[in-house]
């Protein structure tokens, strides 16, 4: 008979078997985290309501009617305009997308919408610093009534991606924006790749989703290091390293925020070496001595 | 003979006034419905009160560490206030709340993220002494080949053995909620079993 096991090997009854099973330990779930969680899942939820009130049939509908009249008549202004610009530079109206209403092109520079709330831990928000006036002016896509991200068609172009991924940003909607950045930096050769992918991560952070957020915001220090953004997702990263106890590595990039430009993202490393230098020497003072 | 057991109720939930009460004191389905008409406070005792469970379940279908598991939940929990109205009553709001945990870990795993954090959390277990006669370091192998037999387990079969065996889920509930015949889940559960026990004794570590 072979059905000894090898030497060394358990053998195990269903009970046993199950047992074992059963006690397999898990991550605790702190009290302090379960709360950060539930109130990144309702801010979340929030956003998700705010956006269905827009979409849902009857509730909105006097809104919807406007925003969709004006979507259409100055999608009939934009083509009556470039009719008229066709003519002398022989460049066809239909290149307008029919969602987008004003498309105002930034000379150089960044996007750079207006401020969000405080990002980490009450501290002061790294999302808009100070920038040059030129700079500071944003695009601006007003666009026809929200569309759900599988809505967008491949000819819409990344910049109509990238204004619903903010709308959807101010309004809350977190996961959904940062679906709509994904869908921008999926895209090759474009200008607002780099800012998609900031605000991605800024968006997945707020979602409460830590561990995406971490990843995105790494991959935009590797894949832009001279960016504008450098110290902004330096600090974001910082916290979300303070977050899951990785105090050295957020030292460390929180030291390389200090010299910003931004006065807020200055203040926001400044918070940042505090807490993790605090939290660093609680963690250590936690450490059982001995065996 | 006329023992007939009662059968469920199957159909949609449906509200005919607003749920009102202290959510502590609501059923689980009472505070599921309360969402599904958009009632917040019902919606956090919800969270609050399933979270430790889902936050165990997870943790035994994917083994992943605080970060990932903390997203799972996110996720889950936004799939479970979309899906509030479509309830049907069918199964336990626990039980149905693992069927959509279920699928969540299912994209989960095929995801690339996944694969990342796995080769990271891989490079952090510390090695086991294979040679050492201590009998708390030959529990602490068996519980990290455990682990790995765990994961190694196909999806489905890995389902039901969490939520059967390890989760107590009544198999009629397993089954309604995973759309399968009862039948079907005692085989899948017997084969789970022996899947694991394989697994766990000829392992590596």
């Amino acid at each position: 008979m072979s059905d000894t096991p090898p030497r060394g090997r358990p053998v195990l009854g269903d009970e046993e078997l199950l047992a074992l099973a059963r006690r397999l330990p898990e991550p605790s779930l702190t009290d302090e985290r379960k709360e950060e969680m539930r109130t990144a899942f309702l801010s979340s939820v929030r956003g998700l309501r705010s956006e269905a009130r827009v979409r849902a049939p009857g509730v909105g509908e006097r809104r919807r009617l406007l925003l969709l009249g004006t979507a259409v008549a100055a999608s009939a202004a934009a083509a009556l305009a470039g009719w008229h610009i066709g003519k002398s530079r022989r460049q066809p109206a239909a290149a307008i997308p029919a969602t987008v209403v004003a498309v105002e092109h930034t000379p150089k520079g960044s996007f750079v919408p207006a401020p969000l709330p405080s990002p980490v831990r009450g501290t002061a928000p790294p999302t808009a610093p100070d920038r040059p006036a030129s700079a500071s002016r944003p695009r601006r896509v007003a666009l026809a009534p929200h569309k759900s991200v599988g809505d967008l068609g491949d000819s819409d172009s990344v910049e109509v991606a990238f204004a619903r991924g903010w709308s959807s940003l101010r309004s809350g909607d977190f996961n959904t924006a940062a679906q709509w950045f994904a869908r921008v930096t999926a895209g090759q050769n474009n200008t607002l790749a780099e800012d998609a992918l900031f605000w991605q991560g800024v968006a997945l952070d707020r979602a409460g989703r830590f561990a995406i957020a971490r990843q995105v915001v790494t991959d935009f220090l590797a894949r832009h290091p001279d960016s504008d953004r450098r110290g902004e997702a330096s600090v974001i990263l910082g916290w979300l390293f303070v977050r899951s106890g990785e105090f050295s590595a957020a030292h460390e990039l929180f030291e390389g925020a200090l010299d910003d430009p931004a006065e807020r993202v200055r203040n926001s490393a400044h918070a940042g070496l505090l807490a993790a230098e605090k939290q660093s020497r609680d963690a250590a003072s936690a450490v059982p001595i001995g065996p | 003979m006329n023992s007939k057991t009662p059968k469920a109720a199957h159909g949609k939930l449906i509200a005919l006034r607003r749920v009102e009460g202290v959510p502590s004191e609501m059923s689980d389905e009472a505070l599921l419905v309360a969402c599904a008409l958009g009632d917040s406070a019902a919606l956090g005792a919800l969270y609050d009160r399933l979270t430790p469970h889902l936050w165990r379940f997870l943790s035994r279908m994917t083994g992943a560490r605080v970060p990932e598991l903390e997203d799972l939940v996110q996720a889950t929990f936004i799939a479970v206030h979309q899906s509030a109205p479509s309830y049907r009553g069918t199964a336990s709001v626990r039980t149905w709340v693992y069927a959509i945990a279920s699928n969540v870990t299912r994209r989960y795993l095929r995801d690339e993220v996944r694969r990342r954090s796995a080769f990271d959390r891989l490079a952090r277990i510390p090695p086991v002494p294979a040679d050492q006669p201590d009998e708390s370091l030959q529990q602490q192998q068996l519980v990290h080949r455990m682990r790995n037999a765990l994961s190694a387990l196909p999806h489905d079969l890995r389902v039901i053995l969490v939520m059967c065996d390890l989760e107590g889920i009544a198999g009629r509930d397993a089954a309604e909620v995973l759309a399968i015949p009862q039948g079907t889940l005692y085989r899948r559960v017997h084969e789970a079993r022996i899947a694991l026990r394989a697994l766990v004794e000829e392992g590596e570590l």
